[in-house]
């Protein structure tokens, strides 16, 4: 057995040590950086909210080749719906076609889009700016840290900032066994559209996009589009979708092992992360993908757990540290 | 009427008593869901915005923020029976809007849901008035306009589908089921008077959810979930939106 790993068959006796026994996090390393942010300061980045990346190249790597090119003909019949629109010799007697396509789109990217936005924000915050929680390498000293691999809820404060930070604290993190990341990874992206998954993203396409066939045209449809479309909410969208080959590294903070796949899940299914977890084994026993469980919001009803040991961390900055 | 008209009422702070009272563990989620919640909303395409919502057996306030925090401004809804009765919508930089409430008060079993809901409500503002009756088999809501003019200080709150001036809704149970939401609980169905806007609402066990055909964002299928671990979320499938909620 390789040191450090659990064995894949010992499920259950697994999950409920490492439950129990959250490891002690190194608080610092030689070859690490490390930034320290005060409750003062989060107050005052909150005043100037950032822009964040749009998240449009995790979004391309999240879909399979054929959900690309799904997205490719989505983009070509909204942009064909709109220029009958603008025919002269087209009577339209409603917008059903365009807005047909239009939500067809939507529920297409959308929740992927939502997921993909808010992950690439890199920094999340409560309500009030009083609690900030960020990915890091090294917690800084007194700050309220904790594991990013989770192999369940934790207690009370560890659920609000798990999430708060929903994009990675409910996310399943699998390491692919026979470094066939892609592999799992395609399984995953395969079959029916999923009510609760939003991204599957390899640790590599976390950080460059993908080329494919598929990605071409999708760029070149979406930067078509964005032109015909003024004042659409889709503009915006459109537009980072067709710039994504160019874009920069939208979540280089993210640095997850090799071999890694990460899952995100909808944010309107958080309350079902049960489902979401469950829906994720059922697709890897199906194929027969073998994985370990690094990290993941819930016990899967019959998977294996295991957990990486030497974890990034999630770091909480509180005014008033639970 | 029993109630008297609040009106006139702030929008209390983003957050404050919920009417949970008293130290120890909170109830479950199943049974009762007063409390401060975490919301996380997002529109298609929008980066998500946080919010809070405090709910309890006499008060409801929903704030959503404008960005990642109060900071840049908000949007609130904020109701209250604590003294007299108040209503109030902002959007700032606008002052709160207030609405004038009348309630005669019914008995109804809401389940989990604290706030008190049944009898007959008449809210006004603006030029708006929206007459509910909430009943366990039965609901209904007419929307007509008081007068014409210029609204004052804002709008409808754009977060929230706006109903047709003119129309009457009404909302009847088809079969009862199992609901963590007593007497909502049960297959219902939603018409307008032209019988053109359309909405067959499931509530069963911890799940509510909408399939309408109508000419606002509730077009399409809504649904939410609270699971036991007080995490609330939902979805509309049409227009993309998307709630989280969590119970602090």
């Amino acid at each position: 057995m390789h040191p450090g790993r659990w064995p894949l068959l010992s499920v259950t006796a697994v999950w409920a040590t490492m439950a129990s026994a959250a490891p002690q996090p190194p608080l610092a390393g030689p070859d690490l950086s490390l930034e320290v942010v005060t409750a003062e300061r989060s107050s005052e980045k909150a005043k100037t909210d950032r822009p964040s990346p749009s998240g449009a190249a995790l979004v391309l790597n999240s879909l399979s080749e054929q959900e690309r090119s799904k997205l490719a003909e989505s983009l070509h019949s909204l942009a064909a719906a709109t220029a009958r629109k603008r025919n002269p010799f087209y009577v339209a007697i409603d917008d059903t076609e365009e807005q047909a396509a239009a939500q067809k789109l939507f529920a297409e990217t959308a929740p992927a889009f939502t997921a993909a936005a808010a992950l690439s924000r890199g920094r999340w915050l409560s309500a009030e700016g009083d609690l900030a929680v960020r990915v890091v390498k090294t917690c800084s000293p007194g700050s309220r840290c904790m594991p990013l691999f989770s192999q369940g809820p934790g207690d009370g404060i560890e659920q609000r900032i798990r999430f708060l930070a929903w994009p990675v604290g409910y996310a399943v993190i699998l390491r692919a066994a026979g470094n066939d990341a892609d592999h799992v990874a395609s399984v995953l992206r395969a079959g029916p559209a999923s009510s609760q998954i939003a991204l599957v993203l390899t640790s590599t396409e976390l950080h460059s996009l993908r080329k494919s066939p598929a990605l071409s045209s999708v760029l070149k449809s979406a930067a078509h589009l964005a032109k015909k479309l003024p004042g659409s909410p889709l503009v915006e969208t459109l537009e980072s979708i067709g710039r994504a080959a160019s874009a920069r590294d939208e979540v280089p903070w993210l640095k997850l092992p090799r071999d890694t796949v990460l899952v995100v899940p909808r944010l309107g299914a958080l309350a079902t992360s049960n489902r979401f977890v469950d829906e994720i084994d059922s697709r890897l026993q199906a194929a027969r993908a073998q994985v370990e469980w690094l990290s993941s919001p819930r016990k899967p009803t019959a998977s294996p757990g295991d957990r990486k040991d030497k974890p990034t961390f999630l770091h909480a900055v509180s005014r008033q540290p639970a | 009427m029993a109630g008297s008209g609040g009106g006139g009422g702030s929008a209390a702070g983003g957050s404050g008593s919920a009417g949970t009272g008293g130290a120890g563990p909170a109830p479950g989620c199943d049974t009762d869901l007063t409390g401060t919640w975490d919301l996380i909303a997002t529109r298609a395409y929008k980066s998500p915005s946080s919010g809070t919502l405090v709910i309890g057996a006499d008060a409801l306030t929903v704030t959503i923020n404008h960005g990642s925090t109060s900071g840049f401004g908000f949007d609130r809804l904020a109701y209250s029976t604590q003294g007299s009765r108040t209503l109030s919508w902002q959007r700032t930089p606008n002052p709160a809007i207030p609405i004038d409430v009348q309630n005669t008060p019914a008995a109804l079993d809401a389940g989990s849901f604290p706030l008190v809901l049944g009898g007959s409500w008449v809210f006004s503002a603006n030029m708006w008035r929206f007459s509910v009756s909430v009943g366990a088999t039965a609901s209904s809501l007419i929307v007509d306009r008081l007068s014409t003019g210029t609204l004052v200080g804002g709008t409808w709150p754009d977060r929230i589908p706006r109903p047709r001036l003119g129309e009457t809704y009404s909302v009847s149970r088809l079969t009862p089921l199992a609901s963590q939401f007593g007497v909502f609980g049960g297959q219902w169905q939603a018409v307008n008077d032209k019988d053109d806007e359309t909405c067959s609402i499931r509530v069963e066990n911890d799940m509510v959810q909408f399939d309408c055909q109508t000419g606002n964002a509730f077009n399409g299928i809504t649904q939410l979930t609270v699971g036991s671990d007080c995490v609330a979320s939902g979805s509309t499938i049409n227009s993309g939106w998307e709630l989280s909620a969590r119970r602090r």
